[in-house]
């Protein structure tokens, strides 16, 4: 038996090796979508796939590394899985769940010649192939078009690079795009973890570092499980819709989750959720478990550390050949779309239960916008890539946060101006700030999305896909819904179209690009909001006059921006009378 | 006579040293800071220190009072001034969630309220053209809607200024016309690179700095003079460095980490006397420790800095804080695991062994139970420890719910304080490519001693120094400090096609600037030392490595050299090198360095090998992990030990509140200085 001291000292240690992966990653890595977006994740597992520790990163990604080594197992057996040996894996359907960027690479660790464990990394290749640079198409209706699928494949066997493994990679992605060099710092990144759970087995003993993670496991689900049944047994559910699947813009795809908690348990249905779909919004069943791992982990035990008896109480009732557990040849490069919906469904869902911490719509997705083309000098091709920051949903006591790039991608961030424009000098920002009014109205306002507005010396394409431009963020207990999400392109010559999702869409020199995320939802009637609230939303320009008075109810002098008392009084006092009419 | 004096204020105390410039003699004293009024604290410990400020030629001063602003809340009302479209750049930062799992999180408050963030038409292309002038009349309409605002510092931060400021001087110019009192911050002289976010809320935090800083300043200063103080008040910056006050009070973000930077300093020339290049500073007290790697004499300089959420670029001491201190309180969580800290008891109410209402067991009742402090000499006996209240504490509180007895509880709490600060200085070491085998470790504060051989066993680290009267080292390193200015220049572009000539020019012009102002500040050349280095990284990467340069001015040889050196660093750090792949110049830094004559190290009496009996104390049992019992460990005195003096372990130093644990087998040698030098067998 352990001792409970070497059991804690044990875990620092395992977290301590996940977080020096992730420094690894962060200070090697070429992409500014890795090093400065943050778009990756490394965590520790077991024989078993069972993660035993994980560096601060990707939350989504993180959840569902097992999978892809337990494919693997699978598929190759033990009897060819070497010291040594490095892997990738991204398929989507058995394992990955996402799409085809999101590349899996993990050692597997030896005690001698027993097998031990896995240090695993998984990282967003800026290309793996396919019909448009980026390899992130929205008009994909089968992933063959989206790239390269690698299953359980060796590109390190015994330590030596499998060369042949290598060729196919270099023949059929945009190399140019600098991925091989990420794809050094992701080995770079299993290296540093496999030395260091290597010394790990070497200084504690496999027999050890095993009956640790067990007991650090059981802990993790003893405190998950005491979180869980703190609340109120019942049947929670939500459904929402996604916009359209990319394909046929004008069908809203349904999103339906029911959450049973009994006692410690946690069950969660998504069998009502819409069948695969032709466009590329699916996602396979791993992520989908992942995204409801997430979930759990934020309202139960979010300071903890996180390992796989977290996720213990758990289970996921998922019918193949839904949008949620898509199957090939099902299309999946915007696979994260649905995931989305469904984390923040799964809040609303609970919100009875957990009402305090529970926060009305985001603005939904970060909505990467990939910007292609040839470098005006020297006519060599490059990416422009950023992610987009948008509001939060106001809460039971306080307004929405403003300009935060989605949650579940929380370690993510944007693009410095000033480094896009060193990088791409033929790019000009020319705005990029909050949206006045994007927020939903409320007692407690959502936060504001915002404006970011650009152009291009030279004619390009982009790939852009906007969700929650149909559907608004909800409020809930009477707050408004958000602003949608909008994107519109400008030519010189003054004609503008708005994109909602589109690959390939053209983009003259000159022409202004604009996106406006949206806000979040409010959270409460906005006629309760407090008066000395809207006036300072005004004076910092978040609300407009016009919004104060409309939304809230709130009159104030144009000029000073002064309360006046008695017309607002009155004007409430309307309102509020309509209302209840309204709702008689 | 005539005496250097350091004050620092900390967040509980303010202390005082003063050393006889003649005999290097040293005294200290320690007051409560008065937070509502730190002059009026400071100038206690300089009336009780009793200090002759006329025969002080130099005062050298850190103070918390910039930090405190921001943590409080309670910085200057500003405004700021930006490109147009782009003032929400400070409140929009980076995007990211500061937490991980916590959807509830909130981002920090933006330092200037939107209102106050006016946008002028102009703009300055990457490379530094003016892409749209700057228009002086609806500029100057702008500026007057501060008239009625309250403002009392503004900010200005411009895009692509680092490349070319002409835009953010000219604002200057009409702020100056319009308002020839507002102080004012220009991104540009505040932190020249690029990012426009983190510069922008570089400049705006010493925007609303400013004016606190300025009017401690002047009261300080206003105190000094009327005692008489004729000499040079100088100011400790977060680098370690001193600054003048002229440049404090228009640099203040410079000094927001002034105090933990001292101790690192003094580490440093600790080494230098022992003759150790590559040490690693260790400096524990009651709530955290701090680690920090020490090399040639110089800590660590790290360029980012985060306060409350809020970034700077400014030079600080890479100082690497972990929540392990004296006063860190064990605790069994819900799911049966063992925690140290973050919750800290302090001091007060303290550890439950003080008596002083403390029910929750910390580190330093562990220590009290195992017999490695004594609880009728703590304190010289003035404060007598309650062992039997912590036995209930830790037996209640960790032993039971662990199923443990007393002893390994005890030995459990410290194991896992210790493992929170060796993973401190793995970060610092094993992490950035370092063998800690390489290293010595320095241990100092209240703490620092009793944990700093089972750290150095745990991490190989060979040797221990522990300096003498550790609890008031960081103090004492206020007076090892030198004048320090930093400059950097963002000059993106590819090390092959590397322009010398302009490199040399931006060179040239940092070089000129640090050695006027150190000819200002009376350093002759002879005691300047200027640095340069340049952070590169392979093409695409994000993250920079600051290689210096060794030959002035750059030569296309010493590119070549650069590049190869800057192979070698990579493949030491990080695992691979990448010698096909073109490198990426980001910044030109140069560091201005003007040398203080540093304190002397006073000689200690010179014994023999055996220690003299009066430095004797006797045995008590102590318990020692490795032995897995008690232990009859002989204790001494520290002031009875004299230089030549050696001991083997296991063995106790006791000096004050302070405890040195020396491992069974350990050889512990007295200095010529005094210090206790210990050789780890581990």
């Amino acid at each position: 038996m352990v001792d409970p001291i070497s059991v804690e000292v044990i875990r620092a240690a395992l977290h301590a090796a996940a977080e020096e992966m992730k420094i690894c990653m962060l200070k090697t890595t070429y992409s500014p979508i890795l090093n400065e977006a943050r778009d990756f994740g490394c965590a520790i597992f077991d024989t078993e796939g069972q993660m035993i520790a994980e560096a601060v990163g990707l939350p989504l990604f993180q959840g569902h590394l097992g999978w892809p080594v337990l494919a693997t197992i699978r598929d190759r057996g033990w009897e060819d899985i070497h010291p040594g040996d490095i892997f990738i894996h991204n398929d989507p359907y058995d394992g990955g769940g996402n799409h085809l960027n999101d590349v899996v690479m993990f050692a597997p660790c030896f005690a001698g010649d027993e097998p031990f464990g896995f240090v695993v990394t998984k990282a967003h290749w800026v290309d793996v192939g396919g019909s448009v640079p980026g390899s992130m198409a929205v008009d994909t209706t089968e992933f063959y078009q989206e790239g390269l699928r690698l299953q359980s494949l060796k590109l390190f066997q015994r330590g030596a690079e499998n060369r042949d493994v290598w060729r196919v990679i270099t023949a059929n992605i945009r190399t140019e795009t600098g991925v091989m060099k990420d794809i050094r710092a992701m080995i770079a990144t299993c290296h540093t973890g496999r030395r260091r759970l290597q010394e790990l087995i070497e200084r504690y003993g496999a027999a050890t570092l095993q009956e640790s993670c067990q007991i650090i496991m059981t802990q993790s689900e003893r405190r998950t499980r005491k979180a869980l049944a703190a609340l109120p047994d019942g049947t929670y559910q939500a459904q929402g819709w996604l916009d359209n699947d990319g394909i046929d813009l004008d069908k809203p795809l349904r999103i339906a989750v029911t959450i049973t908690i009994s006692g410690s348990d946690m069950q969660v249905d998504l069998s009502a959720c819409e069948p695969q779909v032709q466009g590329p919004f699916n996602c396979g069943d791993a992520i989908t478990i992942s995204a409801c791992r997430f979930v759990l982990k934020c309202f139960t035990t979010p300071h903890d550390p996180n390992d796989e008896g977290c996720f213990r109480p758990l289970q996921v009732t998922l019918p193949p050949g839904l949008i949620v557990s898509a199957q090939a040849p099902a299309s999946v490069s915007r696979y994260f779309t649905p995931l989305l919906l469904l984390i923040e469904l799964m809040f609303r869902a609970l919100a009875p239960a957990l009402r305090e911490t529970i926060t009305a719509a985001n603005y939904g997705d970060h909505m990467p916008t990939i910007v292609y083309g040839l470098r005006p000098d020297s006519q060599t091709p490059f990416i422009h890539a950023d992610l987009n920051a948008g509001g939060n949903g106001a809460r039971v006591d306080g307004d929405g946060e403003s300009a935060l790039i989605i949650m579940a991608a929380s370690a993510v961030r944007n693009t410095p101006i000033e480094v896009s424009e060193t990088k791409y000098p033929f790019v000009h920002y020319t705005r990029y700030g909050l949206r006045q009014d994007s927020g939903g109205a409320g007692t407690y306002r959502g936060g504001l999305g915002i404006l970011r507005e650009w152009m291009y010396g030279t004619a390009v394409a982009g790939t852009f896909t906007l969700e929650r431009s149909v559907t608004p963020p909800w409020g809930l207990d009477g707050g408004h819904t958000g602003d949608i999400n909008d994107l519109t392109i400008t030519d010189a010559d003054g004609n503008s179209r708005q994109v909602r999702k589109g690959t390939r869409v053209p983009i003259q020199a000159g022409s202004v690009v604009r996106i406006q995320t949206g806000g979040g939802g409010g959270y409460g009637d906005p006629l309760a909001r407090q008066v000395e609230s809207v006036q300072t939303d005004v004076l910092d320009g978040y609300c407009s006059l016009e919004s104060a008075r409309e939304q809230y109810g709130v009159v104030l002098d144009a000029d000073t921006l002064t309360i006046d008392m008695p017309q607002t009084t009155a004007l409430r006092r309307t309102r509020c009378a309509s209302q209840n009419g309204g709702t008689r | 006579m005539t005496t250097r004096v350091g004050i620092d204020i900390g967040g509980t105390f303010t202390d005082l040293v003063a050393m006889d410039e003649a005999t290097g003699a040293i005294r200290f004293s320690k007051v409560a800071t008065v937070p509502q009024d730190l002059v009026a604290g400071m100038t206690d410990a300089l009336e009780r220190g009793a200090v002759d400020l006329a025969a002080t030629p130099l005062v050298l001063h850190g103070t918390t009072v910039a930090i405190n602003a921001i943590l409080e809340g309670k910085g200057a009302r500003t405004a700021l001034i930006t490109t147009e479209g782009f003032r929400d750049v400070l409140q929009i930062g980076r995007g990211d969630y500061p937490e991980l799992y916590n959807h509830l999180v909130r981002k920090p408050e933006p330092l200037v309220p939107r209102h106050l963030r006016l946008e002028v038409t102009e703009r300055i292309s990457a490379r530094g053209e003016v892409r749209t002038a700057l228009e002086v009349e609806p500029a100057r309409r702008v500026i007057r809607q501060l008239d009625d605002a309250g403002v009392e510092a503004i900010a200005v931060c411009f895009l692509h200024a680092y490349v070319n400021p002409v835009h953010e001087l000219e604002v200057a110019r009409l702020l100056h016309e319009i308002y020839p009192e507002a102080l004012l911050s220009l991104s540009h002289q505040i932190s020249r690179e690029w990012r426009e976010y983190e510069r922008t809320s570089t400049t705006v935090m010493n925007a609303t700095i400013q004016p606190i800083v300025q009017r401690y300043l002047h009261a300080f200063d206003d105190y000094l003079q009327a005692h008489q103080f004729a000499g040079t008040l100088l100011i400790m910056q977060s680098s370690g460095g001193l600054m003048p006050v002229a440049r404090a009070l228009r640099r203040p973000v410079t000094m927001i980490e002034s105090g933990p930077a001292a101790g690192a300093i003094a580490t440093g020339l600790l080494g230098q006397a022992v003759g150790a290049e590559r040490l690693i500073s260790f400096d524990m007290g009651g709530t955290t420790a701090k680690t920090c790697l020490v090399q040639q004499g110089l800590p660590h300089v790290s360029p980012e800095y985060v306060v409350n959420g809020h970034v700077m670029r400014v030079p600080v001491i890479d100082i690497v804080e972990v929540s392990a201190g004296g006063g860190s309180i064990a605790w069994v969580d819900n799911g049966g695991s063992l925690h140290v800290g973050p919750q800290s008891a302090g001091a007060d109410p303290g550890p439950v062994c003080y008596d002083r209402g403390g029910t929750a067991p910390t580190v330093t009742d562990a220590n009290l139970l195992l017999g490695r402090m004594d609880p009728h000499h703590f304190l010289g006996g003035e404060m007598p420890l309650q062992r039997p209240r912590a036995e209930v504490a830790v037996h209640e509180q960790v032993a039971q719910p662990l199923g443990l007895d007393l002893m390994a509880a005890s030995a459990g709490i410290l194991r896992l304080a210790q493992v929170k600060m060796a993973h401190a200085i793995r970060a610092i070491t094993i992490e950035q490519g370092m063998d800690p085998r390489d290293f010595t470790l320095v241990a100092y504060g209240g703490a620092g001693p009793l944990h700093a051989i089972a750290l150095a066993r745990e991490l190989a680290i060979p040797r221990v120094l522990i300096p003498l009267q550790p609890a008031h080292f960081s103090a004492w390193g206020m007076l090892c400090a030198d004048l320090r200015h930093d400059f950097v220049r963002t000059t993106p572009g590819l090390l092959e096609q590397i322009d010398l000539a302009t490199t040399n020019a931006i060179f040239v012009e940092m070089m000129q600037e640090g050695e006027t102002l150190l000819r200002r500040e009376g350093i002759p050349d002879a005691r300047m030392t200027l640095s340069r280095s340049i952070d590169l990284r392979y093409m695409g990467q994000e993250h920079t490595v600051s290689v210096p340069v060794d030959v002035a001015p750059l030569t296309p040889e010493e590119a070549v050299r650069l590049r190869r050196r800057f192979d070698a660093t990579h493949q030491a750090t990080y695992s691979y090198a990448a010698p096909e792949v073109e490198v990426e110049m980001v910044n030109l830094r140069l560091t201005a360095l003007g040398h203080l004559q540093p304190p002397h190290l006073a000689p200690w009496p010179q014994g023999t090998l055996q220690p003299p009996a009066m430095a004797y104390r006797g045995t008590r049992p102590v318990y020692f992990e490795s032995c897995q019992q008690l232990v009859d460990c002989p204790v001494y005195r520290r002031d009875g030990l004299q230089a030549g003096n050696e001991l083997v372990g296991p063995a106790l130093v006791e000096e004050g509140a302070t405890v040195t644990v020396v491992y069974p087998s350990d050889r512990l040698v007295v200095s010529p200085y005094g210090l206790l030098d210990i050789s780890v067998h581990g």
